[in-house]
């Protein structure tokens, strides 16, 4: 009986260190592969984070992509319209009643006053973004841009050059995964995306079209500072090289398209491109005033070519006596200038107006009847 | 040492697993018994830490696998944003274009290309990197030391760029032309002489003419087309002089019409000279002396000189138009007349017209109405009534007639007979028009002005085909012609009464555009309304010489070197047109253009200086695309 209760009484702390053992096998268990799902969902956390990232860095590439594109592409659809607009002007002697709305109308609908230019066919911001809009959903965006979000504001910003400004109102881009969305205007950091154009090498049309169109001048820049004229080499150099200066009360490239000499009645046009330019320019951070932004240009009216290439009786009216040949002066109704020292010897009808000999340079003293 | 433990290990399980046995037997013998043994747990534990591990590296590599592609992403991304920010993109994207490049070795762009993006991509890349810069499909360039197909990972990243397309350069030039004669431009004008004469009796009758040609004239031809009614049968025994500017070219007339007419033993005769050698700018002489044994000497109509020069000055007359216009000399012995045309256009407005007409060597003959029927000086006036005479004329007369009130629009024809008295009386004495005699007309014309660019083009169709009379011409305007605002008929005879000329169009009915007044009273140039006339058309002319009985005269032939001219302003001018790659390209196409439209216009542009000839801009970029550049790397 003894030995048969010390066995029974084995038996049992035998069975205890069992169940003890027991459940700390199943703590272990659990505990183990409580570690391992965490590790697993760990793993695949990061995989989706990484997915995460990846799609949403590719989205805000794509936005940055677009912003950079649309400013190449304004920046050629801007030249083509105005290319059109000058070809316009010389061809057929037609001048805008608004040249910025007109660039506008053309850069974004490839119209004008609602009537489709062939020329500008497949050259529009129209067909950018339908294409852009494809692109979009290769990469797996799907997007609403349509022409209808672009707000364009053009306006000249120097006397050589001007920009379409533009900007996509509304614009909203999903990821198809659900991963990332935009929502917001392009460009994200600024107002407006400035597509630059140069008009160096276009034809003046302000010249073509008061010259009735029997002569051509091309517009290429001067080099010397306006001020540093006061040198007959230097002015002859400038009249028989066709050049343009940057002159403050001249007309710009826009006031050309539109005919206008920037001074008597249209002076109020060349203040409103001039405060166009101030604005444009402040947006970009460049802080100026009317005062102090030069989108004018002009050049010296060669008499002589004139009455080589325009019949007579088309001369009556373009050239009269003493006329200064500044050309917005030159073609205006208050035209009267003084001839050159050294100059108006061998160009007879090379004369001055007062203002702007001050405005080259040139001394009183080498001014005479 | 691992491997070792996980052997050492599963002989531990193993014998645990035996002592479980026992000690399951024990249970099933004594009591119920327990689920693990404490060797059990041990090696249960041993496992799963083994499990553990296993799971932890699985995961590390995983964990691996995805930073190696976030690195990658970024370095794709950065990189490509690198490239672009600095341009390089777009010098890639051009040359790639500009050499129309499939492969990296296609030519010197594709290898530029291919070289660029090496330089670039070596540079930001790390060397365990491989890459490969695709335009749209093509591969740019490419390092791939690993294929992609076995690599570990892959980033692609792309860019788009709008102004690029394979084949084309990025920029390109656009270039239109136009065309101005003013610039010593070649102009042909005609001169006429007026219909004239009064040589009786074999004496002469002269005429001398002022042609006067601008200062700044080259001439490049000079033909005298001569219409004379004078001598006899023979070869023109009384065709005694006709010298240009002093130079006697009657020899040299080539006569191509000649029609006797035996009543009074005289002919008409048609001929041509060239006078090119003989003329030159500025002032011009021609003197012509015939005469007739039995008749009148005296021209008809279709004499006159068509000079092709080069010059500055222009001829035509637009606006407010004072046309003065100088009589030549003619004298005649004995009596002298002239036939003086003008012309007033139609929907001319503010219409003045005069005549200053002095005459030398004047014969007061007594009662010259009462015995011939007719004064010693005689005007009419567009009518076969006086319009004024003189009976009592001193011998050096000088009138001054306000035409105004009996204008007409169209042609109107002075007719002037100075001691002239027709068949019945011949006169004593050498009579003379003054060429110090004038008309003067004034009006505003239909246009007032040339338009933007325009020049004007005057084109001239001969009847050709057989003389006859009557004589009909068809002929079209093509369908470009704009702005047409003046046409004369240029009438060619034999001889010659009273000219009837009849004009119309496909759509409208004959309708009678000039009628001689009175006989003999057909000049050689006769305006006809360009309102007659159907742009893109048929138009059609009739010209009917009249016997003073009303019948037509089968002798009085109009010529086939009769001819219609219309003259209409243009713009022989063509805008930019499409994008060339080069200059020479985009310029040679304008003037390809500018020569079609100056040929639908009736110009030659040989015949015409092209001031500045073509103007291009360049650096004119189009909106291809946007193309994909896309970077892929891989390791």
């Amino acid at each position: 009986m003894g030995t048969g209760k010390i066995h029974a009484s084995a038996m049992a702390i035998k069975n205890t260190k069992g169940l003890v053992t027991t459940m700390a096998a199943v703590i272990i268990i659990v505990v183990i592969f409580s570690i391992v799902a965490i590790k697993i969902e760990q793993s695949r956390e990061q995989g989706q984070s990484l997915a995460y990232k990846v799609r949403c860095d590719e989205l805000s590439s794509f936005l940055d992509d677009i912003t950079r594109d649309l400013q190449r592409a304004t920046s050629i659809t801007a030249k083509r319209a105005a290319v059109y607009s000058t070809g316009l002007v010389v061809h057929n002697g037609t001048v805008f009643a608004s040249a910025d709305t007109a660039l506008n109308e053309m850069i974004l609908n490839a119209s004008l006053n609602n009537t489709k230019v062939s020329d500008l066919k497949n050259e529009t911001l129209e067909n950018w973004t339908e294409k852009i809009s494809t692109l979009a959903v290769q990469r797996g965006f799907a997007t609403n841009l349509n022409i209808n979000l672009f707000v364009v504001n053009t306006t000249p910003v120097s006397h050589s050059e001007f920009w379409a400004r533009i900007r996509i109102q509304g614009l909203s881009i999903n990821d198809s995964f659900g991963y990332c969305d935009f929502a917001g205007n392009i460009p994200r950091e600024t107002n407006w995306i400035n597509g630059n154009v140069s008009i160096s090498g276009f034809e003046d049309p302000l010249y073509v079209y008061m010259a009735k169109g029997y002569v051509s001048r091309t517009i290429v820049f001067d080099a010397t500072p306006v001020a540093l004229h006061d040198d007959s080499n230097v002015l002859t150099q400038d009249l028989l090289n066709k050049k343009y200066h940057a002159v403050y009360d001249a007309p710009s490239f826009f006031e050309r398209l539109e005919g206008r000499l920037a001074t008597g009645n249209d002076t109020a046009r060349h203040n409103y491109y001039l405060g166009k330019a101030a604005q444009a320019l402040n947006d970009n951070g460049v802080l100026v005033t009317t005062e102090n932004v030069t989108i004018g240009m002009e050049t010296f009216v060669d008499v002589n070519e004139l009455q080589t290439y325009v019949p007579t009786e088309v001369q009556a009216a373009m050239i009269k006596t003493n006329q200064s040949v500044i050309d917005h002066i030159f073609f205006g109704p208050a035209n009267k200038g003084k001839k050159v020292e050294n100059i108006s010897v061998s160009y007879p009808w090379f004369r001055m107006d007062d203002a702007h000999a001050t405005t080259y340079g040139i001394s009183q003293s080498h001014l005479y009847e | 040492m691992s491997g070792n433990k996980i052997v050492s290990s599963s002989w531990l399980v193993v014998r645990g697993a035996l002592r479980r046995t026992t000690n399951h037997k024990l249970q099933t013998t004594n009591r119920k018994a327990f689920v693990f043994s404490l060797d059990a747990v041990i090696a249960l534990v041993l496992v799963l830490f083994a499990f553990t591990f296993a799971v932890s590296i699985s995961s590390t590599r995983i964990e691996s696998q995805l930073q190696n592609y976030e690195q990658l992403h970024f370095m794709a991304h950065d990189s490509m944003e690198v490239l672009s920010q600095i341009g390089i993109l777009d010098e890639i994207g051009a040359l790639w274009a500009t050499g129309n490049c499939t492969t990296s070795i296609d030519n010197d762009y594709c290898v530029n290309a291919a070289n660029l993006a090496r330089t670039k991509l070596a540079a930001l890349l790390p060397t365990n990197v491989n890459y490969a810069l695709l335009f749209q499909n093509d591969t740019v360039d490419q390092i791939a030391n690993a294929p992609l197909a076995n690599s570990s990972g892959v980033a692609i990243t792309t860019r788009v760029a709008s102004g690029f397309t394979k084949g084309r350069a990025q920029t390109g030039f656009v270039a239109r032309a136009y065309a101005t004669k003013v610039n010593n431009r070649t102009t042909t004008r005609t001169f006429p002489v007026h219909t004239s004469g009064s040589g009786w009796s074999a004496k002469e009758f002269v005429l001398l003419k002022n042609i006067t040609l601008p200062n700044d004239a080259t001439i490049s031809n000079g033909t005298l087309y001569l219409s004379i009614h004078s001598g006899s049968a023979q070869a023109n025994p009384e065709f005694k002089q006709l010298k240009v500017n002093g130079n006697q070219l009657k020899d040299n007339v080539v006569w191509r019409y000649t029609g006797f007419d035996s009543g009074s033993n005289s002919r008409a005769a048609f001929g041509t000279v060239d006078a090119t050698a003989a003329l030159q700018a500025g002032n011009n002489t021609l003197e012509m002396r015939v005469s007739s044994p039995q008749y009148n000497a005296h021209i008809h109509p279709g004499m006159y000189f068509t000079i092709t020069m080069r010059t500055n000055q222009s001829f035509v007359e637009l606006g407010n138009v004072k046309h003065k216009e100088y009589l030549d000399y003619y004298s005649g012995d004995n009596g002298v007349w002239a036939i003086i045309p003008y012309t007033v256009p139609k929907n001319a407005t503010g219409v003045t017209a005069a005549m200053h007409l002095e005459a030398e060597s004047v014969r007061n003959l007594a009662n010259e109405f009462s015995q011939y029927g007719h004064y010693d000086v005689e005007v009419y006036v567009n009518n076969a009534t006086l319009f004024f005479s003189d009976a009592a004329p001193n011998a050096t007369p000088i009138y001054d007639f306000n035409l105004t009130s009996v204008s007409v629009t169209g042609t109107n024809v002075i007719a002037i007979y100075i001691n002239s008295y027709g068949d019945t009386a011949w006169g004593q004495q050498e009579t003379i028009i003054s060429p110090r005699s004038f008309i003067e007309v004034n009006y505003s014309s239909p246009i007032q002005q040339y338009g933007f660019g325009e020049i004007d083009i005057t084109t001239v169709k001969e009847f050709g085909g057989a003389n006859s009379n009557p004589k009909d011409f068809n002929f079209t305007i093509p369908a470009e012609i704009e702005k047409l605002y003046d046409s004369n008929v240029n009438l060619v005879e034999g001889f010659s009464n009273q000219i009837n000329v009849s004009a119309w169009n496909q759509f409208t009915s004959p309708a009678i555009a000039y009628k001689a007044p009175t006989v003999r009273a057909s000049p050689t140039k006769i305006y006809v309304s360009p309102d007659y006339w159907l742009i893109n058309g048929t138009n059609s002319i009739r010209l009917r010489d009249f016997q003073p009985g009303g019948g037509l005269s089968a002798n009085n032939l109009i010529l086939q070197w009769t001819a219609v001219d219309y003259t209409h302003l243009a713009r022989v001018a063509v805008p930019y047109g499409n994008v060339f790659d080069s200059q020479s390209n985009a310029t040679s196409d304008a003037y390809n253009r500018l020569e079609q439209r100056a040929t639908v216009q009736g110009v030659n542009l040989s015949d015409i200086l092209i001031a500045n000839e073509t103007i291009q801009i360049g650096g004119v970029p189009t909106l291809w695309g946007p193309e994909r550049f896309t970077l892929q790397l891989w390791q």
